[in-house]
Protein backbone atom coordinates (compact mmCIF):
# COMPACT_ATOMS: atom_id res chain seq x y z
CA UNK A 1 0.00 0.00 0.00
CA UNK A 2 3.26 2.19 0.30
CA UNK A 3 2.89 2.78 -3.30
CA UNK A 4 -0.30 4.32 -3.45
CA UNK A 5 1.15 8.08 -2.52
CA UNK A 6 3.08 7.55 -5.65
CA UNK A 7 0.55 6.22 -7.93
CA UNK A 8 -1.80 9.18 -6.99
CA UNK A 9 0.93 11.35 -7.51
CA UNK A 10 1.26 9.96 -11.12
CA UNK A 11 -2.23 10.97 -11.64
CA UNK A 12 -1.85 13.34 -14.25
CA UNK A 13 -3.06 17.05 -13.32
CA UNK A 14 -6.15 18.03 -15.43
CA UNK A 15 -5.74 21.67 -17.19
CA UNK A 16 -7.07 24.20 -15.48
CA UNK A 17 -10.32 25.65 -17.52
CA UNK A 18 -10.05 28.59 -19.69
CA UNK A 19 -10.64 31.77 -18.10
CA UNK A 20 -11.21 30.30 -14.86
CA UNK A 21 -9.63 33.56 -12.51
CA UNK A 22 -11.66 35.73 -14.73
CA UNK A 23 -15.03 34.05 -14.03
CA UNK A 24 -14.44 33.81 -10.34
CA UNK A 25 -13.38 37.58 -10.24
CA UNK A 26 -16.10 38.42 -12.28
CA UNK A 27 -18.66 36.32 -9.90
CA UNK A 28 -17.16 38.38 -7.17
CA UNK A 29 -17.68 41.20 -8.54
CA UNK A 30 -21.87 40.35 -8.79
CA UNK A 31 -20.97 39.63 -4.78
CA UNK A 32 -18.89 42.69 -3.33
CA UNK A 33 -21.76 44.77 -4.90
CA UNK A 34 -24.30 42.75 -4.45
CA UNK A 35 -26.03 45.52 -1.87
CA UNK A 36 -25.32 48.71 -4.02
CA UNK A 37 -27.04 46.34 -7.03
CA UNK A 38 -30.36 45.89 -5.17
CA UNK A 39 -30.61 49.00 -3.80
CA UNK A 40 -29.83 50.63 -7.70
CA UNK A 41 -32.77 47.99 -9.12
CA UNK A 42 -35.03 48.91 -5.94
CA UNK A 43 -34.42 52.77 -7.39
CA UNK A 44 -35.23 51.68 -10.91
CA UNK A 45 -38.16 49.96 -10.48
CA UNK A 46 -39.62 53.20 -8.41
CA UNK A 47 -38.55 55.39 -10.98
CA UNK A 48 -40.55 52.59 -13.30
CA UNK A 49 -43.45 52.85 -11.27
CA UNK A 50 -43.89 56.82 -10.94
CA UNK A 51 -43.22 57.49 -14.71
CA UNK A 52 -45.56 54.70 -15.53
CA UNK A 53 -48.11 56.43 -13.36
CA UNK A 54 -47.50 59.66 -14.91
CA UNK A 55 -48.06 58.49 -18.67
CA UNK A 56 -51.27 56.85 -17.43
CA UNK A 57 -52.68 59.89 -15.08
CA UNK A 58 -51.58 61.97 -18.64
CA UNK A 59 -52.72 60.19 -21.18
CA UNK A 60 -56.47 59.28 -19.40
CA UNK A 61 -56.77 62.74 -18.93
CA UNK A 62 -55.84 64.03 -22.42
CA UNK A 63 -58.42 61.15 -23.53
CA UNK A 64 -55.07 58.84 -25.49
CA UNK A 65 -56.77 56.00 -24.37
CA UNK A 66 -60.66 56.92 -25.57
CA UNK A 67 -58.60 57.55 -28.97
CA UNK A 68 -57.15 54.16 -28.93
CA UNK A 69 -60.25 52.78 -28.35
CA UNK A 70 -61.85 54.75 -31.59
CA UNK A 71 -58.81 53.03 -33.75
CA UNK A 72 -59.17 49.63 -33.04
CA UNK A 73 -62.89 49.88 -32.97
CA UNK A 74 -62.33 50.91 -36.52
CA UNK A 75 -59.95 49.40 -37.41
CA UNK A 76 -57.52 50.75 -40.54
CA UNK A 77 -53.73 50.50 -40.32
CA UNK A 78 -53.03 53.88 -42.01
CA UNK A 79 -55.43 55.62 -40.26
CA UNK A 80 -53.90 54.19 -37.10
CA UNK A 81 -50.46 55.13 -38.05
CA UNK A 82 -51.07 58.44 -38.68
CA UNK A 83 -53.41 59.13 -36.05
CA UNK A 84 -50.42 57.64 -34.02
CA UNK A 85 -48.18 60.33 -35.18
CA UNK A 86 -49.54 63.01 -34.99
CA UNK A 87 -51.41 62.11 -31.67
CA UNK A 88 -48.28 61.59 -29.98
CA UNK A 89 -46.49 65.13 -31.19
CA UNK A 90 -49.29 66.57 -29.58
CA UNK A 91 -50.53 64.04 -26.46
CA UNK A 92 -47.77 62.13 -25.13
CA UNK A 93 -45.41 64.01 -22.31
CA UNK A 94 -41.77 63.47 -23.66
CA UNK A 95 -39.83 63.64 -20.51
CA UNK A 96 -41.76 60.52 -18.25
CA UNK A 97 -42.10 58.34 -21.85
CA UNK A 98 -37.91 58.49 -21.98
CA UNK A 99 -37.92 58.21 -18.24
CA UNK A 100 -40.32 55.30 -18.49
CA UNK A 101 -38.46 53.34 -21.44
CA UNK A 102 -35.16 54.24 -19.50
CA UNK A 103 -36.06 52.56 -16.53
CA UNK A 104 -37.55 49.71 -18.81
CA UNK A 105 -34.11 48.97 -20.57
CA UNK A 106 -32.32 49.16 -17.54
CA UNK A 107 -34.75 46.90 -15.71
CA UNK A 108 -34.12 44.41 -18.31
CA UNK A 109 -30.48 44.50 -18.01
CA UNK A 110 -31.13 44.40 -14.13
CA UNK A 111 -33.23 41.34 -14.64
CA UNK A 112 -30.35 39.26 -16.74
CA UNK A 113 -27.50 40.50 -14.36
CA UNK A 114 -29.68 39.60 -11.09
CA UNK A 115 -30.43 35.94 -12.91
CA UNK A 116 -26.54 35.47 -12.97
CA UNK A 117 -26.66 36.50 -9.68
CA UNK A 118 -29.25 34.18 -7.85
CA UNK A 119 -26.91 31.62 -9.58
CA UNK A 120 -24.12 32.55 -7.57
CA UNK A 121 -25.16 33.95 -4.57
CA UNK A 122 -28.59 31.69 -3.48
CA UNK A 123 -28.37 28.72 -2.20
CA UNK A 124 -31.35 26.57 -1.42
CA UNK A 125 -33.65 29.66 -2.03
CA UNK A 126 -31.88 31.77 0.70
CA UNK A 127 -28.80 34.14 0.50
CA UNK A 128 -25.74 31.79 1.09
CA UNK A 129 -23.56 34.93 2.65
CA UNK B 1 3.13 21.98 -1.84
CA UNK B 2 4.13 24.89 -0.04
CA UNK B 3 2.14 27.32 1.97
CA UNK B 4 1.66 30.83 0.93
CA UNK B 5 3.10 33.78 2.55
CA UNK B 6 1.70 34.89 5.79
CA UNK B 7 1.80 38.44 4.67
CA UNK B 8 -0.47 37.45 1.80
CA UNK B 9 -2.96 35.75 4.40
CA UNK B 10 -2.62 38.98 6.55
CA UNK B 11 -3.60 41.01 3.76
CA UNK B 12 -5.99 39.14 2.70
CA UNK B 13 -7.71 38.97 5.97
CA UNK B 14 -8.50 42.41 5.46
CA UNK B 15 -10.14 42.24 2.76
CA UNK B 16 -7.21 43.06 0.23
CA UNK B 17 -8.54 41.93 -3.09
CA UNK B 18 -5.06 41.91 -4.83
CA UNK B 19 -4.10 39.67 -1.97
CA UNK B 20 -7.00 37.35 -2.60
CA UNK B 21 -6.25 37.43 -6.07
CA UNK B 22 -2.49 36.18 -5.15
CA UNK B 23 -4.32 33.09 -3.35
CA UNK B 24 -6.60 32.30 -6.53
CA UNK B 25 -3.57 32.23 -8.71
CA UNK B 26 -1.77 30.15 -5.93
CA UNK B 27 -3.85 27.21 -4.99
CA UNK B 28 -6.38 27.42 -8.28
CA UNK B 29 -5.17 24.45 -9.80
CA UNK B 30 -4.87 22.53 -7.21
CA UNK B 31 -8.21 23.14 -5.84
CA UNK B 32 -9.35 22.55 -8.94
CA UNK B 33 -7.60 19.23 -10.01
CA UNK B 34 -8.73 18.33 -5.99
CA UNK B 35 -12.69 19.07 -6.98
CA UNK B 36 -12.61 17.20 -10.20
CA UNK B 37 -10.86 14.04 -8.76
CA UNK B 38 -13.54 13.97 -6.71
CA UNK B 39 -16.76 14.29 -8.46
CA UNK B 40 -15.18 13.49 -12.00
CA UNK B 41 -16.61 16.04 -14.27
CA UNK B 42 -14.64 19.09 -15.64
CA UNK B 43 -17.78 20.97 -15.63
CA UNK B 44 -18.84 20.56 -12.48
CA UNK B 45 -15.50 20.68 -11.44
CA UNK B 46 -15.36 24.41 -12.21
CA UNK B 47 -18.44 25.14 -11.12
CA UNK B 48 -17.27 24.22 -7.49
CA UNK B 49 -13.63 25.41 -7.80
CA UNK B 50 -15.48 29.07 -8.50
CA UNK B 51 -17.93 28.87 -5.69
CA UNK B 52 -15.31 27.53 -3.30
CA UNK B 53 -13.19 30.63 -4.17
CA UNK B 54 -16.40 32.84 -4.14
CA UNK B 55 -16.64 31.17 -0.56
CA UNK B 56 -13.31 31.96 0.64
CA UNK B 57 -13.57 36.04 -0.14
CA UNK B 58 -16.78 35.86 1.67
CA UNK B 59 -14.77 34.50 4.84
CA UNK B 60 -11.59 35.97 4.60
CA UNK B 61 -11.89 37.40 7.44
CA UNK B 62 -11.66 34.27 9.22
CA UNK B 63 -8.44 33.77 8.22
CA UNK B 64 -5.70 33.30 11.28
CA UNK B 65 -2.46 33.21 9.41
CA UNK B 66 -0.58 31.69 12.06
CA UNK B 67 -3.31 28.25 11.52
CA UNK B 68 -3.03 25.73 8.26
CA UNK B 69 -4.24 28.03 5.58
CA UNK B 70 -4.30 25.48 3.52
CA UNK B 71 -5.93 22.78 5.40
CA UNK B 72 -8.76 25.66 6.10
CA UNK B 73 -9.22 26.30 1.57
CA UNK B 74 -9.47 22.17 1.52
CA UNK B 75 -12.38 21.86 4.27
CA UNK B 76 -13.99 24.81 2.27
CA UNK B 77 -13.91 22.93 -0.85
CA UNK B 78 -14.39 19.79 0.60
CA UNK B 79 -17.86 21.42 2.20
CA UNK B 80 -18.83 22.60 -1.18
CA UNK B 81 -18.56 19.57 -2.67
CA UNK B 82 -20.21 17.61 -0.21
CA UNK B 83 -23.19 20.18 0.06
CA UNK B 84 -23.41 19.39 -4.09
CA UNK B 85 -23.27 15.72 -3.81
CA UNK B 86 -26.30 16.20 -1.06
CA UNK B 87 -28.12 18.13 -3.33
CA UNK B 88 -27.65 16.10 -6.02
CA UNK B 89 -29.01 12.94 -3.55
CA UNK B 90 -25.62 11.36 -3.35
CA UNK B 91 -24.69 9.10 -0.39
CA UNK B 92 -22.38 10.89 1.33
CA UNK B 93 -22.37 10.34 5.37
CA UNK B 94 -18.96 11.14 7.08
CA UNK B 95 -19.71 9.52 10.27
CA UNK B 96 -19.66 5.54 10.26
CA UNK B 97 -20.88 3.70 13.00
CA UNK B 98 -17.71 2.48 15.45
CA UNK B 99 -17.61 -0.79 14.89
CA UNK B 100 -15.11 -2.52 17.26
CA UNK B 101 -13.83 -5.11 14.80
CA UNK B 102 -13.49 -2.58 12.01
CA UNK B 103 -9.43 -2.08 11.10
CA UNK B 104 -7.85 0.85 11.80
CA UNK B 105 -5.34 2.54 8.83
CA UNK B 106 -1.72 0.96 8.75
CA UNK B 107 0.60 2.07 6.36
CA UNK B 108 2.23 -1.27 5.19
CA UNK B 109 -0.74 -3.53 5.82
CA UNK B 110 -0.09 -6.52 3.72
CA UNK B 111 -3.47 -7.66 3.28
CA UNK B 112 -4.70 -4.64 1.54
CA UNK B 113 -1.59 -4.06 -0.47
CA UNK B 114 -2.53 -2.87 -4.16
CA UNK B 115 -0.88 -3.96 -7.67
CA UNK B 116 -1.80 -0.66 -9.67
CA UNK B 117 -0.26 -1.56 -13.33
CA UNK B 118 -1.30 1.87 -14.78
CA UNK B 119 -2.56 5.54 -13.53
CA UNK B 120 -5.76 5.08 -15.19
CA UNK B 121 -7.07 2.03 -13.63
CA UNK B 122 -6.65 3.99 -10.28
CA UNK B 123 -8.45 7.06 -11.80
CA UNK B 124 -11.33 4.59 -12.81
CA UNK B 125 -11.43 2.46 -9.08
CA UNK B 126 -11.60 5.76 -7.59
CA UNK B 127 -14.82 6.72 -9.33
CA UNK B 128 -16.09 3.58 -8.62
CA UNK B 129 -16.11 3.54 -4.82
CA UNK B 130 -18.24 5.90 -2.19
CA UNK B 131 -17.31 9.75 -2.08
CA UNK B 132 -16.25 9.96 1.46
CA UNK B 133 -13.39 6.88 0.65
CA UNK B 134 -12.45 9.29 -2.34
CA UNK B 135 -12.30 12.22 -0.02
CA UNK B 136 -10.11 10.37 2.53
CA UNK B 137 -7.93 8.82 -0.02
CA UNK B 138 -7.49 12.03 -2.01
CA UNK B 139 -6.48 13.91 1.05
CA UNK B 140 -3.81 11.38 2.46
CA UNK B 141 -2.47 10.34 -0.04
CA UNK B 142 -2.45 12.55 -2.69
CA UNK B 143 -2.63 15.78 -1.02
CA UNK B 144 -0.17 14.57 2.21
CA UNK B 145 -2.67 15.81 4.92
CA UNK B 146 -1.84 14.18 7.90
CA UNK B 147 -4.52 11.89 10.12
CA UNK B 148 -5.36 15.59 12.64
CA UNK B 149 -5.42 17.44 9.45
CA UNK B 150 -8.02 15.44 7.62
CA UNK B 151 -10.32 15.46 11.53
CA UNK B 152 -10.35 19.27 10.96
CA UNK B 153 -10.84 19.15 7.70
CA UNK B 154 -13.43 16.89 7.73
CA UNK B 155 -14.75 17.72 11.20
CA UNK B 156 -14.90 13.84 12.20
CA UNK B 157 -13.57 12.34 14.96
CA UNK B 158 -9.84 10.70 14.71
CA UNK B 159 -10.75 6.96 14.72
CA UNK B 160 -13.26 7.74 11.74
CA UNK B 161 -10.60 8.98 10.02
CA UNK B 162 -8.49 5.82 10.17
CA UNK B 163 -11.37 3.99 9.67
CA UNK B 164 -12.60 5.34 6.89
CA UNK B 165 -8.98 5.04 4.97
CA UNK B 166 -9.03 1.68 5.94
CA UNK B 167 -12.16 1.03 4.00
CA UNK B 168 -11.31 3.17 1.59
CA UNK B 169 -8.22 1.05 0.52
CA UNK B 170 -10.50 -2.18 0.76
CA UNK B 171 -13.12 -0.97 -1.49
CA UNK B 172 -10.23 0.74 -3.58
CA UNK B 173 -8.53 -3.30 -3.93
CA UNK B 174 -11.86 -4.48 -4.85
CA UNK B 175 -12.80 -2.03 -7.40
CA UNK B 176 -9.45 -2.87 -9.05
CA UNK B 177 -9.55 -5.90 -8.92
CA UNK B 178 -13.19 -6.02 -10.64
CA UNK B 179 -11.58 -3.65 -12.88
CA UNK B 180 -8.88 -6.56 -13.97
Amino acid sequence: MDNLSEKFKEIPEEKLPANFRRRVKRKLFFVRFKVSFLVFSALAFAGLLVSGWYLWVGAGEMGTISFINLVFSDYQISGFLNGITDMATDFIPIVPTVAFLLDLILLAFVAKIFLALKKITFNNGRLSF
Amino acid sequence: MEEIDEKILAAAKNKNFKAFEAILSYYEKAIFNYIFRLVNHKQDAEDLAQETFIKVYAHLDSINPEKNFRAWLYKIATNVVYDWFRKKGVHTELFIIDDPLAGFETIDEESTYLKIERTQDLLEALGRIRPIYRTVLELFYHQGFNYEEITQLLAIPLNTVKTHLFRAKKALKQALERGS
